[in-house]
């Protein structure tokens, strides 16, 4: 069977060449903000029914890939996640650029993808059996844990004032509140406006709270638009990290990386939160948090390992179990069906060729996507010298055209409009941003699994301590609030 | 006494021309996204948003004329013809 799946993928040069074209196509929709892997899915799932059931497979696998780890070119360049799943790369790989150091932090992050990519389809081919079965464990109040930590970013990411961070991130869990609620569909706060019963999409509240609001600040700083003039000579060797320096964060490499896996195995949760737990994670286990957020490395392996693991991760309950993790996979899922290979237990038995090719594709997906980006670097990094007087309004109409296509709904363009406002709201009364974001993102999670829960155990509060594995994570939520109160408290102590 | 600081937000009072033409245009801009269409309306944005941002001694205006008509029809063709996405058409028809 190997031998088989070897020669369909590895000595096929059409489904090379497909692998190639779906990871940079991925890479382009990763990269542009209000575009995502999963549209670019979507868009050629089409084209993958009519071709051989491996090479349309190892199309979407090359979109994929590429997708996701696009996202961190325009996370950095731009200080725009390309992708939800870039989202903690800007928090430090922004402020990289603007000390200059834009191509070592593009090149980290690409070599970084790579490995957290390579662990997670490891992780898949060899001991996914195994692995499928901690998804069992895992029920809603797990979720609801899991996602209650996750929110206690908010308090790291706060920046001065605590108190304004989590006003934003309220604000975010409250917006998340909007349209139908989960499990009894009453509809909330659409004062009847249809067009609101699905709620806010995040990629829109995304590009609205980053894009627009960068552009019109720009605007703000329009005297100093010519102001960064020094053009950084990018004679990049490698990948702007030595070995050994890359391998002495082994540490916050293999956290994430595990991060991204367990996420991407869980089903329902995606990349953006992979990048935030990771970010947040490899904060808190760090010798040196405070320099998080002013542009070190950390932060980026910990957001770009972790939502390529993702990938690998996610593909572990889609082919051992049927169960697609998210939107990509659920795609994936129906590129797979088309052509006959249903996923479950017995899949190996009846298409492993296929599964191995699948594998294969992975492998030639990954190391495509490493080539690629780190030919294209040179280039992207040539973008950061366009004007950002022509830049912007482009990528504002990249953006809003990205918003547009992701409902066809022209509501979401608007929205677009007003969350840039918002954001810019946000700005003048110094209120962070970010964790509106993660409160928006992290709030329905949230909300979704503790009524589920409950429902489980008749309205029973207990179950949220008395299941371990949701214990364990409410814990170390409130141990991280802990800690950062004492901080905070600690600093106005000297301040005082 | 902290209380107090927190409950005094000053929003700033310098609202400088350029900013408001920004904000201005991008609203027009996403309204008339629909009714006018993708192209004419992003033709027109993107030139007086370049304009905006652009400062006086770097002002091409036939770079930015150029630029601001080229850009919607690629980004047209790619879309609607290259990946099958359609965008809206507006008054005229494209």
């Amino acid at each position: 069977m190997v031998n088989e799946a070897i020669q369909m993928v590895l000595l096929n040069p059409v489904c090379l060449g497909l692998i190639l074209f779906g990871v940079v196509i991925g890479i382009i929709f990763g990269a542009v903000p209000g575009l995502s892997s999963t549209m670019a899915m979507i868009l050629f799932l089409p084209m993958s029914f009519g071709m051989e059931p491996m090479n349309g497979i190892s199309l979407l696998i090359g979109l994929y890939l590429g997708g996701i780890s696009g996202g961190l070119i325009s996370a950095i360049l731009l200080k725009i996640p390309g992708t939800a799943s870039s989202i903690a790369t800007v928090f430090d790989g922004g402020p990289m650029a603007d000390k200059g150091k834009a191509g070592e932090a593009l090149g980290v992050g690409i070599l970084t993808s790579f490995v957290g990519g390579l662990i997670s389809i490891f992780a898949l081919m060899f001991i996914s059996p195994y692995l499928a079965k901690v998804t069992l464990a895992f029920t809603a109040a797990e979720y609801f844990s899991i996602a209650v930590f996750a929110l206690t970013i908010i308090s790291s990411l706060s920046g001065n004032s605590l108190i304004n961070g989590i006003l934003a991130g309220l604000f975010g869990i409250a917006l998340s509140l909007v349209g139908i609620a989960p499990v009894d569909g009453a509809i909330r706060f659409a004062f009847g406006q249809s067009q609101l019963y699905g709620g806010f999409d995040s990629v829109v509240i995304l590009i609205g709270l980053y894009a627009v609001t960068d552009i019109i600040m720009t605007g703000f700083g329009r005297k100093n638009i010519l102001g960064t003039g020094t053009k950084y000579q990018y004679n990049l060797k490698g990948y702007g990290i030595g070995v050994k320096e890359y391998l002495s964060h082994w540490r916050n490499i293999i956290q994430s990386a595990l991060v991204g896996l367990g996420i991407g195995i869980l089903p329902g949760i995606g990349g953006s939160t992979a990048s935030l737990l990771s970010y947040t994670t490899a904060k808190s286990t760090s010798k040196y948090p405070e320099k998080f957020g002013t542009g070190i490395i950390d932060g980026v392996i910990a957001s770009e390992t972790s939502n390529n693991a993702v990938i690998g991760g996610s593909l572990i309950p889609l082919i051992t179990m049927g169960i697609p993790g998210n939107v990509a996979t659920a795609v994936f899922l129906g590129g797979l069906t088309i052509h006959g290979i249903s996923p479950g237990p017995l899949v190996f038995q009846k298409s492993g060729q296929y599964i191995y090719g699948i594998f294969i594709a992975l492998l030639v997906a990954n190391v495509f996507m490493i080539v690629c980006e780190r030919a294209g670097l040179r280039f992207f990094v040539k973008m950061l010298d366009i004007p950002k007087y022509i830049l912007l309004p482009i990528v504002m109409v990249c953006c809003v055209i990205g918003a547009y296509c992701s409902n066809f709904s022209i509501f979401d363009v608007w929205c677009v409009a007003i969350f840039g406002l918002i954001g810019l709201l946000f700005k003048v009364l110094k209120v962070p941003a970010t964790p509106m974001i993660i409160g928006f993102i992290l709030g329905s999670m949230t909300e979704e699994n503790m009524r589920q829960a409950l429902m489980q155990t008749g309205g029973e509060w207990s179950i949220f301590i008395t299941r371990p594995i949701s214990l364990i994570f409410l814990v170390i939520a409130v141990l991280s609030v802990a800690m950062t109160i004492r901080k905070q408290v600690a600093k106005r102590k000297v301040k005082a | 006494m902290k209380k107090q600081r927190l409950f005094y937000v000053k929003i700033q009072r310098k609202v400088e021309k350029w900013c408001a033409y920004i904000i201005l245009l991008l609203c027009i801009y996403v309204l008339a996204f629909q009714p006018v269409g993708f192209i004419l309306d992003t033709i027109v944005f993107l030139f007086l948003e370049m304009l905006v941002l652009t400062p006086k001694e770097k002002r091409n205006l036939p770079l930015l004329g150029i630029l601001s008509v080229a850009t919607p029809f690629i980004i047209y063709t790619l879309f609607v013809y290259a990946i099958n996405t359609p965008l809206p058409k507006g008054l005229f028809g494209f």
